[in-house]
């Protein structure tokens, strides 16, 4: 088993993961758009072998999906994650629907909402094949992904306690959501009522207590009886605004001259 | 087949076979076939057996030939195209496919050469027609196909349908685009340009250290590179916005890479160029990536207009030979086809232009393109945008946007509905159902951004005028509960990172301006704004103007 790297830092407060850009010109290179080497979750231990074998060719065959399949129960298994694979599998289901394996593409939509903030699933989102466009365990998972994007916290866990079940294909997905959520939160907040970071992550007491400890130093600075405060990042703290008059002296004399006179 | 059409059909061949190929030549006869055509009037062109002999049976140049017929065909709004006819179609691209793919090392291609004269060159605008007719007609099928099988057109055509359901399938068509695109060596051709700087061909970049890539001929660059602008319009229309993306990457590296399109084989067709920084900035727009969004529209806006203008002089200065030789004045002649479709494109991308520029406002946009967006044509679109209605932004993109396309086809209810010939309405691929088009998905999934930009945008409009704010007096101001407005701030802050997250920029460039909240109190800092170094030196410039002013009078 592959040891979990801690994966919710702020973008930016550490070091980022991702390719460096190259030259001035950002549009240049995908490679900095592929959430799967981001801050999210580690590649998968077969990344190299299904990359250079199963999707090199970029080909989509009906012979793949058998493999991508194997790959995506492998990183459930392992708390890995690969982006392009996982998107191949479900595009291969959109193009020969006999194939398509709901219970698959639940995983595959969870796996997504662990790699937030980058919008792996709302890229998914628009392969998704017909029929499971009405299946009822994809809209929970959809209501619950727009829940957590329009930052309706309360809405999102009770949805999440009343259909656990659609939830549990990913052992641990509740406690990662629950990071991501509280990353969010350190992003925003300098400091804050404990309510609302209880509202947030759906925890209270000292499970919150406990929860938020767990989380410091690295998202959380300090927890006080009734506030949060927050570690200083990117985010939270203002920035320093670097003042660049377009007037130069020159005129400026010339100008006050003349108010003088 | 009357004189006129043979000797067209000698002259294409000459032109493309010719010993010193000539471009210019090529492309002139080439648009011919528009003209020579008008004679057949509703009926097909003549088939490949018939002009075979005019050609020396040369096999390869009779598959361009039967494409331009096909092309010619279904092109004609007369002739109502069956499913019997995109067989034909079909087969004869895998033919000419197909002779490619396995001709790796070019081996057959040399022999045809040697048999005919010399080798096969056509121009880069005739192969990007016949990559964009073959996803074109891709399109169609899947589109006929599915109506034919909900609602039964008739008996016969249903049954051609089943009959051949192995023409027209995505995979096929993505392999072939695939396969194009590798044995063409085109991506290879373009990193070898790309490192050495030269031009895109192998012989501008001897720089010594870097081998040369050499591809298998001539026809098979052209049609791989053209291959890649394809496929990124197959994967824009099957959803894949981030595929698209990195499959026209060669291409567009090329393009920012060599100056003004000199030598550069995508701007042989104005169309080709517009049609895919179209696809690529509406594959920004879907991934949410903005800037890039705004950035690609403005830069093929700016393309657009600038051929427009060497059009219109090219025109002008030909009008006004043809006048001094005819002595009265002389009628424009009409725009042509290709550049009336670019026109009709440009109209969408501009389209889209204001969508992304209303959701992500806060970037530059250069003058002469703010002044077309404004003006007379754009007027209606503007103000649909300017409603700040999600519903009409939502149908101003429906319309703005290519018809998405449902790939797979589900051929066992359709057999389930023969003979009934009622509608199936589960929505595949036709109407009814509650999505209605498999486009319907892409319709809501945006709709819904578009809902969520606008919230966050009407509070950013407040933030921006503060540099504290308590929630009280915010939630005064929009008439929203401070908790929403609290709630509202988070989600901003979530689309921030995701912003950052996909651009792999500081949000100082996403979004112009930062905030954060000590406990209710929201601190903002806004980024530099141009307006107010604009106000600077308006005023400098005006004390100037009125000192000179008061100089002159005191004289």
């Amino acid at each position: 088993m592959q040891p979990r790297k801690e994966a919710f830092a702020l973008p930016y407060a550490t070091p980022s993961k991702t390719a460096p850009l190259s030259g001035p010109e950002s549009n240049s290179s995908m490679a900095n758009a592929n959430p799967g080497i981001s801050t999210g979750l580690p590649r998968p231990s077969s990344y190299n072998s299904v990359h250079s074998n199963v999707l090199g060719d970029g080909l989509y065959t009906q012979e793949k999906v058998k493999h991508l399949e194997e790959y995506l129960q492998l990183q459930v298994k392992e708390g890995s994650y690969d982006f392009e694979a996982n998107k191949s599998l479900l595009k291969l289901y959109l193009l020969y629907p006999p194939l398509a394996n709901n219970e698959n593409v639940e995983t595959i939509l969870l796996k997504a909402l662990l790699n937030l903030p980058a919008t792996d699933f709302t890229l998914l989102l628009y392969i998704l094949p017909e029929k499971l466009q009405t299946d009822e365990n994809v809209l929970t998972i959809k209501d619950a992904a727009e829940a957590l994007e329009t930052a309706r916290y309360a809405d999102f866990w009770s949805i999440l306690n009343s259909r656990a079940a659609v939830f549990l294909a990913i052992p641990e997905w509740k406690d990662d959501i629950r990071k991501i959520i509280l990353t969010v939160h350190a992003a925003t907040y300098k400091a804050v009522d404990k309510a609302h970071v209880s509202d947030g992550v759906g925890l209270s007491g000292d499970e919150l207590d406990s929860f938020l400890t767990a989380n410091t130093p690295g998202l959380v600075a300090k927890v006080e009886v009734d506030r949060v405060i927050f570690a200083p990042n990117k985010e939270n703290q203002p920035w320093v605004r670097k003042y660049k008059e377009k007037v130069d002296l020159q005129n400026m004399l010339g100008i006050l001259n003349r108010l003088a006179a | 087949m009357s004189a006129k059409f043979k000797t067209f059909v000698t002259r294409l061949h000459g032109a493309v076979r010719a010993e010193r190929p000539n471009e210019e030549r090529i492309q002139e006869v080439y648009q011919e076939s528009e003209e020579v055509a008008k004679e057949f009037n509703n009926d097909p062109w003549p088939k490949a057996e018939e002009v075979s002999a005019l050609v020396q049976e040369d096999r390869v140049f009779l598959l361009l030939y039967t494409e331009m017929a096909f092309q010619a065909f279904f092109k004609n709004k007369n002739m109502k195209a069956t499913m019997e006819d995109r067989v034909g179609s079909w087969q004869n691209y895998s033919a000419l496919f197909t002779a490619l793919i396995q001709d790796e090392a070019g081996d057959a291609m040399t022999e045809a050469a040697r048999a005919h004269g010399a080798e096969v060159m056509i121009t880069g605008k005739w192969a990007f027609d016949i990559i964009y007719e073959f996803v074109y007609q891709f399109q169609e099928a899947c589109q006929y196909r599915a109506s034919a099988l909900q609602s039964a057109i008739n008996e016969s055509e249903l049954q051609t349908v089943l009959d051949h359901k192995d023409v027209w399938t995505v995979d096929k068509v993505f392999n072939f685009l695939h396969q194009l695109v590798k044995v063409s060596k085109v991506r290879e051709v373009l990193e070898v340009a790309s490192l050495s700087k030269g031009s895109a061909e192998g012989e501008g970049g001897g720089a010594g250290a870097v081998p040369l890539v050499t591809y298998p001929s001539k026809l098979h660059y052209l049609l791989g590179y053209f291959a890649l602008v394809g496929l990124n319009r197959l994967e824009c229309l099957l959803g894949d916005f981030q595929n698209a993306l990195s499959v026209a990457e060669p291409v567009m590296e090329e393009s920012r890479s060599v100056h003004a399109g000199a030598g550069l084989l995508l701007s042989s067709s104005i169309i080709a160029q517009v049609s895919l920084h179209y696809h690529i900035g509406l594959s920004y727009l879907m991934i949410r990536k903005y800037h890039e969004a705004i950035k690609t529209f403005v830069s093929v806006l700016d393309v657009y207009f600038k051929y427009m203008e060497s059009v219109k002089q090219q025109q002008r200065a030909q009008q006004q030979q043809q006048q001094q030789q005819q002595g009265q004045p002389v009628q424009p002649p009409p725009k042509n086809a290709d550049d009336l479709a670019a026109g009709k494109l440009v109209d969408k991308v501009a389209a889209m232009l204001l969508i992304v520029h209303h959701l992500c406002p806060g970037q530059h946009i250069p003058e002469n393109i703010r002044g077309h967006l404004t003006g007379e044509k754009m007027k209606d679109k503007l103000r649909h945008v300017q409603s700040g209605d999600v519903d009409e932004i939502v149908t101003l993109f429906v319309v703005s946007a290519p018809k998405f396309i449902s790939p797979a086809t589900d051929y066992d209810a359709a057999a389930s509905s023969m003979g009934v010939g009622g509608q199936v309405g589960t929505g595949r691929g036709g109407s009814g159902g509650r999505t209605g088009t498999y486009g319907g998905l892409q319709r809501i999934v945006f709709a819904e951004e578009v809902r969520q930009m606008l919230e966050l945008r009407k509070l950013r409009d407040y933030l921006r005028l503060y540099s504290t704010i308590g929630l009280e007096k915010l939630s005064a101001f929009t008439g929203q509960e401070p908790e929403n407005i609290r709630r509202e701030l988070v989600q901003y802050k979530h689309k921030l990172l995701q912003l950052e997250a996909s651009t792999g920029s500081s949000a100082q460039q996403s979004l112009d301006f930062h905030y954060y909240l000590d406990g209710d109190m929201v601190h903002v800092d806004a980024g530099e704004h141009e307006n107010r170094q604009e106000v600077s030196k308006h005023f400098q410039h005006e004390i100037r103007k009125l000192e000179n002013l008061a100089r002159t009078l005191r004289k």
